[in-house]
């Protein structure tokens, strides 16, 4: 289903009173009135609630503490709130349903969600992208893709210079404009970002194991050790037999010899010490062991968790489709006797002809939704945690190993030794006893290394793969997207061109209009290969409006352009434009609209009113002036 | 197909890991086919499931209101259904529930070939039927 946003009701308040509280409809809507009646401020109202970051506001606005918008995103309701703020980034609290609903509720019912994404929570503009159906760019390219990115192409305001596309910001990347402008043509679309991403981060993992592969293959040649597989393990064999052979001939000297002078007695004394250190790092190791255990099925567990809940999360998805699709299907029998049913009106019950309350069956989903992916992303911070920890665990362990196979021999060397005459020779075993530990632990370093060796060559390989692998994706993706990109492009261009085909000929700054262009990268537009394309200020808005109008319209016509259906214009009659040209623009619209189909909202400013659409049809609220203005909150200055 | 055989293959649809319950006695085929699926077992779900008897009980309410509503929305046959059979209407299906159905059959059609070609042609009754087989004599049959 293609994205289409629609903003039903705006509601103003400033303590806890309403200052504006009006109803919006599908199609064009027009706020008309007097110059300073503070109409630019309701746009900019509705840019606020709806995720645009809003720091510079009127006067008379500022005054005002919170805004709430009743919306609907692709077929769900949700009620939208945000405190008035001149701060950046500010949080928006969402309603699961209706405007009347969310004020029966105090703070209950209502989610409240971060400007950014955190590993912990959602966003408020994931939440929304995900009502609209616009697909979420991962990582770190989709944390700068938000709604108020994406409503700098929805809101034609009056301070963005006219020459410029995307409403102006101080910092305001090309990647950023390039990426909102895929992400809402349906170009680039979210397989490619995340293929990308993907490939991004497959390289800079192969990159690591490049160089730790790199670095041991260095340490290896310097040590000019045979790292052929299987010859660290016969040395460790024969060296196992020495070692057991030079204990048994300890074991043999110690029994022909055993005293009980003095001196035994201090070397009882220091095996008892060793025996009680030796008991301590077994119980500590015992201990870790359990530990990891337990660490280990927590893992394996909650991992198991996880899969369950992605799967459900699947389930639900299916469930969802099914619970809406069905019950959008109209009874022909009656589910009790099985005997036909009539025609029963609209919005009524086809069974008893009740009226049936509008149940918001897509906000509810919705909201079931989130909160199973919520429980996802927190078993899964708690399961990194648990890695992290038995990570930990196992760095201790290995220590704890190290140690109490140092204090085992110590041990053993004590337990072994005599005191007496035959001292030299027992020293003179064990310290050839030493030597073989010493080349034991150092074989055992090198089987180490050279398992970490074949592990780092056997991932470089799966990476290298996956790279080539994912390379052919993506340039198979990337000659899908440049076929989409001419056409949305073409679209758009030609819709803008039909618009501007219908200016008031004596008003047109330009003789001959055989092409027009735009880049949405580069925020530019030219009409004729000229950028500068007119000469007139009110001209160039036109042709931007136009611009906008055309945009709309090609979303319209193109279900895979991710575009909201939604536009607010605020700068029709902008720069001096004189009334008849501005009357005609806004019957053009009118005009065009009326022709198509598909769900839109145009929400457009006035003081030069077309008379003929002065209509309810069109006009949302009363004729504003500077001292009746948009917002009642203080009676305004004359 | 008759709405007892559909109530059963509905259940192993939902928890395939029952299918590891029943009794494959001289259908060896059926088994090696069944290992080739790759069905997680009982102790491998992260869900512990009771025994089938009672789950397939509690199951029956569910499915007989979910017969009753597919057949009040004509997505299957009133007719067929009163006479203990169920016939689906596919032209009903709203299109994108239709697509999103297809896909999941692609998506799961081993595990759907083997419940509808496998345990779908064992008869209901008798010594060698499914009943007996996953041990559900006891269970209350579908009515």
């Amino acid at each position: 289903m293609a994205p289409t946003l629609k903003l039903n009701r705006l509601v103003v308040t400033k303590s806890g009173q309403r200052a504006y509280d009006q109803k919006f409809h599908a199609g064009l809507n027009i706020i008309h009135g007097t110059n300073g009646s503070g109409k630019s401020s309701i746009l900019d109202f509705i840019f606020f609630a709806l995720g645009g970051n809003l720091t510079s506001w009127k006067e008379y606005a500022k005054l005002c503490d919170t805004v709430f918008a009743e919306i609907v995103a692709s077929g769900t309701t949700l009620t939208l709130r945000r405190d008035v703020s001149d701060e950046n980034n500010r949080p928006m609290l969402v309603y699961f349903g209706d405007f009347e609903e969310a004020s029966s509720h105090a703070i209950d019912g209502w989610q409240r969600f971060a400007y950014s994404r955190s590993p912990n929570g959602k966003s408020f503009s994931q939440v929304l992208f995900a009502a609209l159906g616009i697909p979420e760019i991962p990582g770190d390219e989709g944390a700068n893709i938000t709604m108020h990115q994406t409503l700098r192409l929805m809101y034609a305001d009056q301070t963005t210079p006219f020459q410029r596309i995307f409403r102006s910001e101080n910092f305001d990347p090309r990647d950023t404009r390039e990426a909102v402008a895929e992400l809402l043509g349906g170009i680039g679309n979210n397989q490619l970002y995340s293929k990308r991403l993907q490939l991004r981060e497959l390289k800079s993992e192969e990159a690591e194991i490049t160089s730790k592969l790199t670095q041991l293959l260095r340490a290896t040649s310097s040590l000019g050790e045979n790292f052929a597989g299987g010859i660290f393990e016969s040395e460790l064999e024969t060296i196992a037999t020495e070692r057991r052979k030079l204990y048994a001939e300890i074991d043999e000297i110690y029994s022909s010899d055993r005293d009980s002078s003095s001196n035994a007695k201090d070397a009882e004394g220091k095996r008892r010490e060793l025996h009680k250190a030796l008991s301590k790092t077994r119980t500590q190791l015992i201990t870790g062991e359990q530990k990891e255990k337990s660490l280990e099925f927590e893992i394996k567990d909650s991992s198991r968790f996880i899969t369950h809940l992605k799967g459900l999360l699947a389930d639900f998805d299916r469930a969802a489709l099914t619970y809406i699709s069905i019950g959008d299907v109209r009874f022909e029998y009656c589910p009790s006797c099985f005997s036909e049913i009539g025609a029963a009106e609209e919005e009524h019950c086809h069974l008893c002809g009740a009226e049936i309350p509008a149940e918001e069956k897509a906000a509810k989903v919705l909201a079931l939704r989130l909160d199973i992916e919520g429980q996802i992303r927190e078993s899964q911070r708690i399961q990194t945690d648990r890695e992290a920890e038995i990570a930990e665990l196992k760095t201790e362990m290995a220590i704890i190993k190290r140690s109490m196979t140092k204090q085992m021999r110590q041990f053993d060397e004590v337990s072994h030794a005599s005191v007496d005459g035959s001292m030299a020779l027992i020293s003179e075993k064990s310290r050839q006893i030493g030597k073989f530990d010493s080349r034991i632990e150092e074989l055992e370093r090198y089987k180490d290394i050279r398992d970490q060796i074949t592990k780092l060559s056997d991932a470089k390989a799966s990476a290298q793969k996956k790279i080539s692998k994912l390379n052919d994706k993506i340039v198979a993706l990337e000659v899908a997207k440049s076929k989409r990109q001419k056409f949305v492009k073409t679209n758009i261009a030609n819709m803008t061109k039909k618009l501007l085909e219908k200016d008031l000929q004596e008003h047109k700054d330009f003789k001959h209009l055989d092409k027009f262009d735009y880049s949405f990268e580069d925020d530019w537009f030219a009409i004729n290969g000229d950028p500068n394309i007119t000469t007139s200020a009110s001209g160039m808005v036109v042709v931007k409006n136009s611009l906008f109008v055309g945009m709309l319209l090609a979303s319209l016509h193109d279900p895979s352009m991710m575009y909201p259906r939604f536009l607010l214009l605020d700068n029709v009659e902008d720069k001096g434009m004189v009334g008849e040209r501005v009357r005609n623009f806004q019957a053009i619209i009118a005009e065009l609209l009326s022709h198509e189909e598909g769900e839109q909202q145009v929400i457009l400013t006035t003081s030069t009113l077309n008379p003929e659409l002065n209509t309810p049809k069109y006009i949302v609220g009363r004729y504003y002036t500077a001292t009746q203005g948009t917002l009642d909150i203080l009676p305004r200055k004359a | 197909m008759s709405l007892p055989r559909l109530s059963i293959l509905d259940t192993f649809l939902l928890f395939p890991q029952y299918l590891h319950k029943i009794s494959y006695a001289g259908m060896g085929e059926i088994r090696v086919e069944l290992r080739q699926l790759d069905v997680p077992s009982a102790a491998e779900s992260y869900v512990n499931l009771p025994d089938i008897r009672s789950v397939y009980r509690e199951l029956q309410t569910f499915q007989k209101a979910a017969f009753r509503q597919l057949v009040a929305k004509g997505l299957i046959s009133r007719d067929e259904y009163t006479n203990g059979s169920a016939q689906l209407n596919g032209p009903a299906i709203p299109a994108r529930l239709f697509t999103d159905l297809n896909s999941f059959c692609s998506e799961n059609r081993d595990l759907l070939e083997f419940l509808v070609h496998r345990i779908g042609a064992l008869q209901l009754d008798g010594a060698n039927g499914i009943y007996r087989r996953a041990n559900l004599e006891l269970g209350g049959r579908f009515r």
